[in-house]
């Protein structure tokens, strides 16, 4: 099973690269289960054409007990992907961290890849590894592989490599490992070097080259991904590419 | 307030039932938690600490380390302590704080397993859930780590600098101190009889003093067992050591005494087709039925949940071998002869337990009985649909206006109001504070209730 967290600067793309990745996998025949983690609880909405899904932590909140069934916590989007958000605590109060542990331990009792079967499970994460909850999603079990969503930007650099660092410091604990990078471009300046040369430092591979699109924020406006909105576009066939690899090594992985 | 104790005790915790069940097997025992004392795990939920050792420590967390995620000063003491005691295997658990701070024990575990090489695994609790939780869950993980290995491996990596021995004890204890590992050898009259390899293999689950607190009860088991035709395979809980633990998959069929073998009964039918029998042999009766089971589920390889098919007017046997021995064993009652026990009865406690007791009492006696499941967790399958549970106690005191006997521990009598009060101690819920008053009724006349 793929098994992907997906890290990144806050507003750097990655609820748009997660998104657009599991549209592809869907394309490509695949089932897969889109987890938000972040209190915003945005990621899927890019699936779900602008109906959200009902938060996990929400539910808790409004009802004050636990969901007891995978679908009043779930919502099925394009291409079957089915996304769940873990929502977040009232802001500025409580724990979002322990709200994702929560979450997980939740989607755990309720049986969720028992029952849903999944090819793929992508988790969505908050920009930064702030405390415990952040890196929970690369829990053994969990997520195998972190992708890292960054530009040439300074300051997402900058997170990239704290991200990765965090990744490295867990190594001892059969947590995920650094996948790659998946570039999404901001036309800023030399950022294509910038971007290789921190790869490069870091031993990194860039695995996505994502061009700066108007498209994607045109299918955005309408509650879509790209690869729904059209996926013979070349910013469409660049995340097709990428669920290919990442197809293509899991095959290869279950065959060793 | 809901689900509050005000007047009555509560179960003892998971993070209890935890240091239970891994008691006796050479272990280390963790409980990551802020105090500094490990009284409240041992000596008030423990009737085998002041004769028995065991590795049980507490981490001693403090806010700092919480707060700034010091799980590296964790791990160091945990590889400074098993270096030096060189346990069989280390188990960490939760307390509330780190629990809800999410520390990642099992992580931690692979972390101190891959650096010390001795096995290491977490059991999954909060120091919020009971000690059935705790114990079912500390049960399955040993079986998941020990249950394939042959009684002479030490399932540790090769590159594995330590062997378990038993100076581990004598570093802490002093030379002279009897442990928990020895205790079990000694005591060889409880062991399986080496002549009888032909005979059926038995394993008990479910075993803890937290349900089963007296020696008395443990003999009562295994000398029912033994004098049944049967070869005690392995107990799991009491009175065995991790050599026996590892001879589990060679039993022929499992006897569930109490719901904190739940988990570890599913497991050995999932990976090794070793079915299951549950019900406790109580009474006179049920004894006998429980013998002519556990042969009929391991010829047939079915699990034969006991209480239901005794008690459940409605339960379709499935099979015509289990209706006739039933038939056999269920013999009627004339209702307009006086009963011991009239009116309204209620059993409080855990489900396997009470449902068994209630079993006993309607086969012995022809008392029908009402179990109230007042633990929250544990088998639920053996509950009938008349049966009751309650966690909380403003309803369960409302609930207990309705009955005329109540068969409980002592320490719900305060919100039993003047009823007939039958007091059956249960280590779980009141401790050592009735452990020498409780009686044992395994496999014997049910004198108490009438």
């Amino acid at each position: 099973m793929i098994k992907i967290a997906i890290y990144g600067k806050g507003g750097i793309g990655k609820s748009t690269v997660t998104s657009n990745l599991s549209a592809a996998l869907a394309y490509l025949g695949k089932r897969v289960i889109q987890i938000g983690c972040d209190p915003k609880a945005d990621s899927t909405a890019n699936l779900l054409s602008g109906n959200p899904v009902f938060p996990v932590m929400n539910y808790m909140r409004d009802y004050d007990k636990e969901p007891e069934s995978l679908e009043e916590i779930s919502k099925v989007g394009y291409g079957g992907v089915l996304c769940i958000e873990t929502g977040g605590p009232t802001p500025g109060l409580g724990c979002a961290g322990r709200g994702i542990i929560t979450t997980f331990s939740l989607l755990e009792e309720l049986k969720l890849f028992e029952k849903f079967k999944p090819d793929a499970v992508l988790y969505d994460v908050l920009g930064d590894v702030v405390c415990g909850g952040f890196a929970a999603p690369i829990r053994e079990g969990l997520a195998s592989k972190v992708i890292i969503v960054t530009s040439g930007e300074k300051m997402a650099l900058y997170a990239a490599g704290n991200i990765n660092s965090a990744v490295e410091n867990f190594k001892e604990r059969s947590y995920a490992n650094v996948r790659g990078i998946v570039f999404n471009r901001r036309n800023v300046l030399n950022e294509e070097e910038k971007v290789k040369e921190f790869a490069a430092s870091r031993d990194l591979s860039i695995i996505a080259d994502i061009p700066r699109s108007d498209d994607i924020i045109r299918f955005e406006d309408m509650g879509k991904t790209v690869i729904e909105g059209d996926p013979s576009l070349d910013v469409s066939q660049r995340f097709i590419d990428l669920a290919k690899l990442l197809i293509a090594e899991d095959e290869a992985e279950n065959n060793r | 307030m809901n689900q509050a104790a005000r007047i009555i005790s509560i179960y003892a915790a998971d993070t209890s039932g935890v240091c239970s069940a891994l008691y006796e097997y050479g272990g280390m025992t963790v409980i990551h938690d802020a105090s500094g004392c490990n009284s409240t795990y041992t000596t008030h939920d423990e009737p085998r600490w002041y004769d028995k050792k065991s590795m049980i420590f507490i981490s001693g967390i403090t806010e700092k380390d919480a707060v700034m995620g010091n799980d590296d000063k964790f791990i160091d003491d945990l590889v400074i302590a098993a270096k030096e005691l060189k346990p069989a295997f280390i188990a960490l658990c939760a307390s509330p704080l780190p629990a809800m701070i999410g520390t990642d024990l099992d992580a931690i575990a692979y972390a101190v397993e891959d650096e010390t090489g001795i096995p290491s695994f977490a059991v999954k609790t909060n120091g919020m859930q009971s000690y059935i939780s705790g114990a079912d869950n500390a049960f399955l993980a040993l079986a998941k780590k020990f249950a394939d290995c042959s009684e002479d491996e030490l399932c540790q990596p090769v590159k594995n600098p330590f062997v378990f021995n038993m100076n581990a004890m004598n570093l802490m204890f002093g030379k002279s101190d009897t442990t928990a590992h020895t205790s079990a050898d000694s005591e060889s009259s409880l062991h399986p009889q080496e002549d009888t390899f032909t005979k059926i293999k038995v394993n008990l689950l479910g075993v803890t003093p937290l349900d089963f607190p007296k020696k008395e009860n443990i003999e009562a088991l295994f000398d029912y067992i033994k004098g049944s035709g049967f070869e005690l395979n392995a107990c799991v809980g009491v009175n065995t050591d991790l050599n026996e633990f590892k001879k589990l998959r060679k039993a022929d069929v499992n006897l569930l005494l109490s719901s904190t073998g739940k988990s570890l009964a599913d497991y050995l039918y999932k990976e090794y087709e070793i079915p299951c029998v549950t019900g406790v042999p109580y009474g006179e009766t049920l004894p006998k039925l429980i013998k002519d089971f556990l042969k009929l589920s391991f010829e047939k390889k079915i699990n034969i949940p006991i209480p239901n098919l005794i008690r459940d007017n409605d339960c379709e046997a499935s099979d015509d071998e289990i209706k006739r021995i039933i038939d056999i064993h269920k013999k009627p009652f004339d209702n307009n002869v006086n009963k011991p026990l009239t009116g309204k009865v209620a059993i409080l406690g855990e489900s396997i337990l009470s449902t068994s007791l209630a079993s006993a009492l309607l086969l012995d006696l022809g008392i029908k009985a009402t179990v109230i499941e007042t633990v929250g967790e544990g088998d639920l399958s053996v509950i009938l649909s008349d049966d009751k549970r309650f966690e909380d106690e403003n309803l369960l005191e409302r609930d207990l206006k309705n009955y005329d006997t109540i068969i409980a521990d002592p320490m719900f009598k305060p919100i039993c109001m003047e009823k007939r009060f039958i007091s059956l101690p249960h280590e779980a819920f009141s401790g050592r504070c009735y452990t020498k008053e409780a009686p044992n009724i395994i496999n014997c006349a049910l004198d108490l209730f009438n």
